[in-house]
C-alpha cells in the first residue's frame, strides 16, 4: 500500500510537470523604451559561422550609433525560412519589422499582407518621419510605383536595387577563346562556331550547367530565348504579359537546342547536374560554357584555379540574333528586393521609421553601401575605394564576409544600392569587362514586376501554374534529349492550351494593368 | 553426414565474413568521404570529381573554422541537456506504458493502445502545435525540445512487443512475493530486456541527437539551438539558389560564398559523437540475456 | 461476443489495475497536450486558411483542396508512384534489415560481430544531402556506378535521367543509408532468445540452418510482423527531401510523388490548407492500411497491435 501511494505521488508530480508552465524560457512582454527596435531579417549566410546575431556586427554597433534607435534582430534560421515565417504570422508572435520575400513568398504579395492586418502601411510614416525616403521617390516614379499597392498604400521600406546589375549572365573560358585566335561571340551563329570549336580542339561537350528545375540554367534563361526575342517564364512585350514557353518562338529554340545537343555541344549530363558537378566541369577543362554570377562563380574560380595561370574565364552578355544589337536580357534586379514592412504590432512606429529611413539620407547612403570612411574605405577623387580591410583581410575573412559585416549593399538592407559599389564587388579586370557588355542590353523594358493578386487570382494561379510548371519542365528536357521528336510540338502547345495558360496569362495581364495604373 | 554439414558451415561463415568486410566497407564510405572532404582544401576539392579515398591538399582550416564558430560550443551544451534529460524521461515514460500495455487483464488496454497508436496517424499540423507550447509557456525554452515528443507511439510498441515475449514466470515470481507493480517493472522486467532497453536509448538518443525541425520551430534565439540545427543551417545555405526564374524576380544578389569544406567538418563534428555511444551499448545486444533470472 | 465493459467488470477493473492506471495517467496527459489537443488544426484543410484570420476566422471552404488537389491533371501519377515506390521499399527494404541482422547474428568472431554491427549502420547518421551529392556523382556516365557498368562490358549511362530506374536507385540508396540502423531492432530481439531453446534444437539433431528456422524465425516473428504492419501504415508517407535531391524532369513519370508536387506548389504559393488537405487524405489512405494489415494478421498469426 505505501509502494503505491509513492507511485501516485510520482504519477501526480510527473503530470503536474508536464501541465504546468515552467521554465518558461520565453521572455516576458518587453516595454518599449523610447528608441527600441526589433527587426525580423534573415542572417547575412556568410556569417552564420562567424557570430550569433547580427547585432554582434560592426554594422549594426554603427548605425545604431548614429540613428540612436536599438534594434533587436531576430534571425530565422536560411533552412527553414518560410516555414518560420509562415508560423510567426500565424502564431502572431510579430515583432516591429519584417523584412521578407514579401513578394515573391507570401500569397498575394505584400497587399494582402496589409489585408490580412500582418504588417500596416507607411503612407503616414513616409510623409512625417521619413524624409530621405518622401525625397527619393519624389523623384523616382518607378520605384514608388512598385513600392505601393494597386490602392497607393505604401508596403514597406525598399532595398532599391539597381535598374540593371548584369551580376549574372553567360561565362566563357576565355584562354580558350584566345589560343583559338577567334573573336567573343555575340550572335548565335557566332556562338555556335565557338562551341564547335572547343569541341574539336579542347572537350567533347563544351556547354555545361544544369536544367534542374528551380535552378538558373543556361539552356532556359540565357542562351537562346532572348535573340529569338522571347524569355523563359513571365515578361512583358510592348505592355502585354507573355510566357515565354507558351510562344510559338519556343518552337525556333527549341529546335537549336536540339540541334547543338545532338552535335554533343551540350553536356549530356546537363538534366541531372548539381552545382557541384557543372562547377567541377569548369574547373577540371570538360567544359568551357556555363552562367553563373561574377561573385560566386567567376571571382571564385579565378581564386580556386591562381595557381594555373592559363585559366581565365570571362562573362559575356547574351547571344542577339544581329551583331550590335541589344542584348534581350533578364533584368535580374531594377525592383525593390526584399522590403522591409512595419508590422501591425509595431510598439514604436516612429523608431522604425527613423531606423529605416537613416539608410536613404546621404550619410546612411555611404555607410550601407561602402561602410565605414577610413576603416573600409576612403575616398579617391570622390570615388569610393575598398581598403584592405575588405580585400586583405587582417583576420583572414573574404571580401564578402566583411562586406556583410561592416555594410548591406552584399546582402540586404533598407539601402538604395549604388553602381559604384559593384564596381567595386567585381574589381577584377574580366568581371568589369563583363559588367559592361551586359549593360547593352534591352533590360528594364520587359521586365514583369511584382503584381499584386487577389486570394481567388493567387489560388487560381497557383494551381494552373503548378501543373504548367510541371509540364514545361518535362517537356522541354525530353525535347532537349529527343525523347519527344520536335515534330510533337503541335501537341506540346494544344497540352499547354489545355492545361489553362491562356487563363494563367489573363490574371497575370490583369494585375499588370492595375500595376502600370498605379 | 556430420563432416558435410561442417564442411557447409565453414563455406557459409567464409562467405558471410568476406560479405560483411565488403558490406563495411560500404557502409564506411560515406563517413570517410565527408571526412576526408572536411580535411582538404576548399578549391582543389571544387575540382575534383569521383571517390575520396583520401583528402586532397591536406588542410585543417575548415576544422578551425568550425571551432571558431562561436555557435558550436552551446550547440553542444543545448544537444547535450536535450539528449541526456530526454532519453531518461522517455525512457521512463515509455517503459511504463509498455509495461501497462502488455499486462494481461486490463480492460482497457485495447482502447489505450489505439489510442497512442491514432497519434501516429493524424496530426493537427503545426500551428497547433506550436500555439500549444506557447500557450504552456514553454516556446523559447530548452524544455520544448523534450516535453512535446517524450513519448514515440512507434517506440511505444516496440517495447511492448518485447514485453509481451517475457515469460509471465518472472511475473508470478514477483507477485508471489508481494512486490507491487513498481517493483516487477523496475526490479525484474527492465533488467531482463536489456536488449531493449539499450534498443530504446538508441532510438531516443539519436532522435534528440539529430532532430532539428521543431527545434528549430520552438526556440527563439540562436544561444539555445541543438548542434543539429546549426549543421542544417550550414548545410543548406549554398544550396538556396534562386527558385524563381521568372523574369523581374527579385534574385538573390550574388551567391554565398562558403566553402564546402566548412559543411564537412560541421557535419564530422555534429556526427562523430554519437556514432560512439553505440559501441558502449553493444554488451546488452550480447545473448543470453535472460538466463539468469530464469535459473532458480 | 458479450459486451465486457459492463459497470460490473469496469469496477472490478480498476479495483485490481489502478496502480497500473495511475502509472498511465502521465503518458495518457502527455498524449492529450501534445497530440490531441493540437488536433484542430486539421479543420484548416476544409477553410482557406488565412494567418490573420486564424483557425476560427478562416472562410470554410468545405473539400475545395481535396477536389484541386484529385482534379490535378497530375494526380493518378503521383498516386501510382507514391504507391510504387513504397511498395518497391517495403519489398526490399523492409525484409534487407531482417536478413542483415541475421547473417550477423551468425558471425562467429565476437569482435569482429560487434565492429560489423558498429560499422553498419554510419550511413544513417550521415545527411541525405551529403548522400544525394555523392550518389548524384556515382550516377554520372564517368562515375563509379559506371565505371563498374564498363567492367562488366556493359554501356556507360546516366543513370540518373532514366525514369526506369529511378525506382531502384531511390530504394537502393534508402537500404544504404538504413539498413543497418535497421538491424538494431532486430540484433535486440535476437538477443533475447534463450540460449536453452537452441541447445534444445541441438540436442534434436539440428544443424544450423535448422536452428535458425525453429528456433530463430519463430522468436523473432512477432517483432518482424509487428514492424511490418507499422511500415504498411507508412504507406503514402514519402519524404520529399531525398526525392528532390535525386529526381529531375526526365524522371517525374516515375519520380514524382505526391509530397514533391506539393512541395513545388508550395514554392509558388504557401498553402496551409492545401498541404493540410493532402496530408490528410495521405493519414487517411495510411490508417486504412494499417487496420487492414492489423486485421490481417490477428487472422493469421495472433500477433496485432489489438
Amino acid at each position: 500500500m505505501k509502494r503505491n501511494l509513492g507511485f501516485l505521488l510520482v504519477a501526480a508530480v510527473l503530470a503536474s510537470v508536464l501541465c504546468l508552465p515552467v521554465w518558461a524560457g520565453g521572455k516576458g512582454e518587453s516595454k518599449a523604451a523610447a528608441r527600441e527596435v526589433s527587426l525580423w531579417r534573415r542572417m547575412p549566410s556568410d556569417l552564420t559561422t562567424l557570430y550569433t546575431n547580427m547585432a554582434e556586427t560592426p554594422y549594426a554597433k554603427e548605425i545604431e550609433k548614429r540613428t540612436g534607435v536599438k534594434v533587436t534582430y531576430i534571425h530565422p534560421t536560411e533552412a527553414q525560412r518560410l516555414e518560420q515565417f509562415n508560423l510567426m504570422v500565424a502564431a502572431g508572435d510579430l515583432p516591429d519589422m519584417i523584412q521578407y520575400s514579401w513578394f515573391e513568398n507570401y500569397p498575394g504579395g505584400p497587399a494582402r499582407a496589409i489585408e490580412d492586418k500582418v504588417i500596416r502601411p507607411i503612407n503616414d510614416l513616409i510623409e512625417k518621419n521619413s524624409p530621405n525616403l518622401k525625397a527619393y521617390l519624389a523623384k523616382n516614379p518607378g520605384t514608388d510605383k512598385l513600392l505601393k499597392t494597386d490602392e497607393s498604400k505604401y508596403i514597406g521600406y525598399p532595398d532599391v536595387r539597381l535598374t540593371f546589375t548584369g551580376g549574372y549572365g553567360n561565362i566563357i573560358r576565355k584562354d580558350w577563346i584566345e589560343k583559338l585566335g577567334m573573336e567573343l561571340p555575340q550572335t548565335v551563329d557566332e556562338w555556335y562556331a565557338v562551341l564547335k570549336a572547343f569541341q574539336a580542339k579542347f572537350t567533347k561537350h563544351p556547354l555545361t550547367g544544369t536544367a534542374l528545375s528551380g535552378s538558373r540554367s543556361p539552356v532556359k534563361n540565357h542562351f537562346l530565348f532572348g535573340a529569338y526575342g522571347i524569355w523563359w517564364g513571365w515578361y512583358v512585350d510592348g505592355g502585354k504579359v507573355r510566357y515565354g514557353q507558351s510562344e510559338q518562338a519556343f518552337r525556333n529554340v527549341m529546335s537549336i537546342y536540339r540541334k547543338w545537343y545532338v552535335d554533343g555541344l551540350i553536356d549530356p549530363e546537363i538534366v541531372t547536374n548539381d552545382k557541384k558537378a557543372w562547377e567541377a566541369k569548369m574547373l577540371n577543362g570538360q567544359a568551357g560554357v556555363t552562367v553563373g554570377w561574377e561573385g560566386s562563380s567567376v571571382g571564385q574560380w579565378l581564386e580556386a584555379m591562381k595557381g594555373d595561370p592559363s585559366f581565365n574565364v570571362e562573362g559575356l552578355a547574351n547571344p542577339v540574333s544581329k551583331r550590335g544589337e541589344k542584348s534581350f536580357a533578364e533584368s535580374v534586379d531594377g525592383g525593390i528586393g526584399w522590403p522591409t514592412a512595419v508590422t501591425t504590432k509595431a510598439r514604436n512606429p516612429e523608431a522604425c521609421a527613423t531606423f529605416a529611413d537613416y539608410g536613404y539620407g546621404e550619410k546612411g547612403h555611404m555607410l550601407q553601401n561602402f561602410g565605414v570612411e577610413g576603416e573600409t574605405y576612403t575616398l579617391e577623387n570622390g570615388v569610393p575605394k575598398f581598403t584592405d580591410l575588405v580585400y586583405k583581410n587582417p583576420k583572414g575573412l573574404n571580401s564578402k564576409q566583411v562586406m556583410e559585416l561592416y555594410l548591406r549593399a552584399a546582402d540586404e538592407g533598407m539601402i538604395i544600392n549604388d553602381r559604384r559599389f559593384q564596381d567595386l564587388e567585381y574589381f577584377r579586370p574580366q568581371q568589369q569587362a563583363a559588367m559592361k557588355r551586359r549593360t547593352f542590353s534591352t533590360a528594364g523594358d520587359h521586365n514583369f514586376p511584382s503584381v499584386s493578386l487577389t486570394t481567388k487570382e493567387g489560388e487560381e494561379l497557383a494551381v494552373i501554374m503548378t501543373e504548367v510548371q510541371t509540364f514545361v519542365e518535362e517537356a522541354f528536357v525530353k525535347f532537349l534529349t529527343g525523347i519527344t521528336p520536335l515534330e510533337d510540338f503541335d501537341g506540346y502547345f494544344k497540352k499547354l492550351d489545355d492545361l489553362g495558360i491562356k487563363r494563367a496569362i489573363q490574371i497575370q495581364q490583369a494585375a499588370y494593368d492595375r500595376f502600370v495604373a498605379r | 553426414m556430420v563432416e558435410s554439414k561442417r564442411f557447409a558451415d565453414r563455406i557459409f561463415d567464409a562467405g558471410n565474413a568476406v560479405f560483411m568486410v565488403a558490406l563495411c566497407m560500404v557502409m564506411i564510405y560515406p563517413l570517410v568521404h565527408v571526412l576526408n572532404a572536411s580535411l582538404s582544401d576548399g578549391y582543389r576539392l571544387m575540382a575534383h570529381t569521383g571517390l575520396l579515398l583520401a583528402p586532397v591538399g591536406f588542410s585543417l582550416e575548415a576544422h578551425a573554422a568550425v571551432f571558431r564558430n562561436p555557435n558550436i560550443l552551446n550547440g553542444f551544451l543545448n544537444t547535450f541537456f536535450r539528449v541526456g534529460v530526454g532519453t531518461v524521461l522517455s525512457l521512463l515514460l515509455t517503459s511504463m506504458g509498455a509495461y501497462i500495455l502488455s499486462r494481461e487483464n486490463v480492460l482497457w488496454r485495447g482502447l489505450l493502445m489505439k489510442f497512442a497508436v491514432f497519434t501516429m496517424f493524424f496530426k493537427g499540423g503545426l500551428v497547433p502545435l506550436y500555439l500549444q507550447v506557447k500557450d504552456l509557456g514553454l516556446v523559447g525554452s530548452r524544455w520544448s525540445l523534450v516535453l512535446p515528443f517524450a513519448v514515440q507511439a512507434y517506440n511505444l510498441i516496440i517495447m511492448r512487443t518485447y514485453f509481451l515475449g517475457i515469460p509471465y514466470s518472472l511475473e508470478d515470481s514477483g507477485k508471489i512475493d508481494g512486490a507491487s507493480h513498481l517493483t516487477i517493472l523496475f526490479r525484474i522486467i527492465l533488467p531482463v530486456a536489456k536488449p531493449v532497453v539499450a534498443t530504446m536509448v538508441l532510438f531516443y538518443g539519436v532522435y534528440y541527437w539529430n532532430e532539428y525541425f521543431y527545434a528549430m520551430v520552438f526556440l527563439r534565439t540562436r544561444d539555445r539551438f541543438p548542434i543539429s540545427l546549426i549543421l542544417r543551417e550550414i548545410l543548406v545555405i549554398n544550396e538556396t539558389d534562386s527558385t524563381m526564374t521568372n523574369m523581374g524576380a527579385h534574385a538573390l544578389k550574388d551567391q554565398g560564398m562558403i566553402s564546402d569544406t566548412i559543411k564537412y567538418a560541421t557535419t564530422v563534428v555534429a556526427t562523430v559523437p554519437i556514432l560512439l555511444v553505440y559501441p558502449f551499448l553493444q554488451k546488452y545486444f550480447m545473448k543470453g540475456v535472460m538466463i539468469g533470472s530464469l535459473k532458480e | 461476443m458479450s459486451n465486457r465493459f459492463t459497470p460490473e467488470n469496469i469496477r472490478k477493473d480498476f479495483a485490481r489495475n489502478r496502480v497500473l492506471y495511475a502509472m498511465a495517467i502521465p503518458i495518457i496527459a502527455y498524449f492529450v497536450l501534445f497530440h490531441y489537443m493540437p488536433m484542430y488544426g486539421v479543420i484548416i484543410a476544409f477553410k482557406r486558411f488565412s494567418p490573420a484570420k486564424g483557425f476560427s476566422g478562416s472562410e470554410w471552404v468545405g473539400l475545395t483542396h481535396f477536389v484541386s488537389f484529385f482534379k490535378s491533371y497530375y494526380f493518378w501519377r503521383l498516386l501510382r508512384n507514391t504507391l510504387l515506390i513504397s511498395l518497391y521499399s517495403i519489398l526490399w527494404g523492409f525484409p534487407a534489415p531482417v536478413i542483415l541482422a541475421l547473417l550477423i547474428n551468425e558471425l562467429r568472431r565476437a569482435p569482429f560481430k560487434r565492429t560489423v554491427q558498429s560499422l553498419t549502420y554510419i550511413p544513417h547518421f550521415v545527411s541525405q544531402v551529403v548522400v544525394a551529392g555523392m550518389l548524384i556523382e556515382f550516377c554520372q556516365k564517368t562515375g563509379l556506378f559506371n565505371d563498374l557498368r564498363a567492367f562488366l562490358g556493359l554501356e556507360r549511362i546516366s543513370m540518373l535521367q532514366r525514369p526506369g530506374l529511378f525506382r531502384t536507385i531511390y530504394v537502393g540508396s534508402e537500404i544504404w543509408q538504413e539498413v543497418g540502423w535497421g538491424t538494431i531492432i532486430y540484433l535486440a530481439a535476437l538477443a533475447a532468445i534463450d540460449p536453452q531453446l537452441y541447445e534444445a534444437a541441438t540436442i534434436d539433431g539440428a544443424g544450423r540452418w535448422k536452428s535458425m528456422l525453429s528456433v530463430t524465425l519463430p522468436s523473432i516473428m512477432p517483432t518482424v510482423v509487428i514492424l511490418l504492419i507499422m511500415r504498411i501504415g507508412k504507406i503514402m508517407t514519402i519524404g520529399h527531401e531525398t526525392i528532390i535531391l535525386l529526381y529531375n524532369p526526365l524522371t517525374y513519370e516515375t519520380a514524382d510523388v505526391i509530397s514533391t508536387f506539393v512541395y513545388r506548389k508550395g514554392l509558388l504559393e504557401f498553402n496551409w490548407s492545401y498541404a493540410t488537405a493532402v496530408g490528410l487524405f495521405n493519414s487517411v489512405l495510411n490508417f486504412g492500411f494499417l487496420l487492414s494489415a492489423n486485421a490481417i494478421s490477428r487472422k493469421v498469426n495472433q500477433t496485432s497491435l489489438w
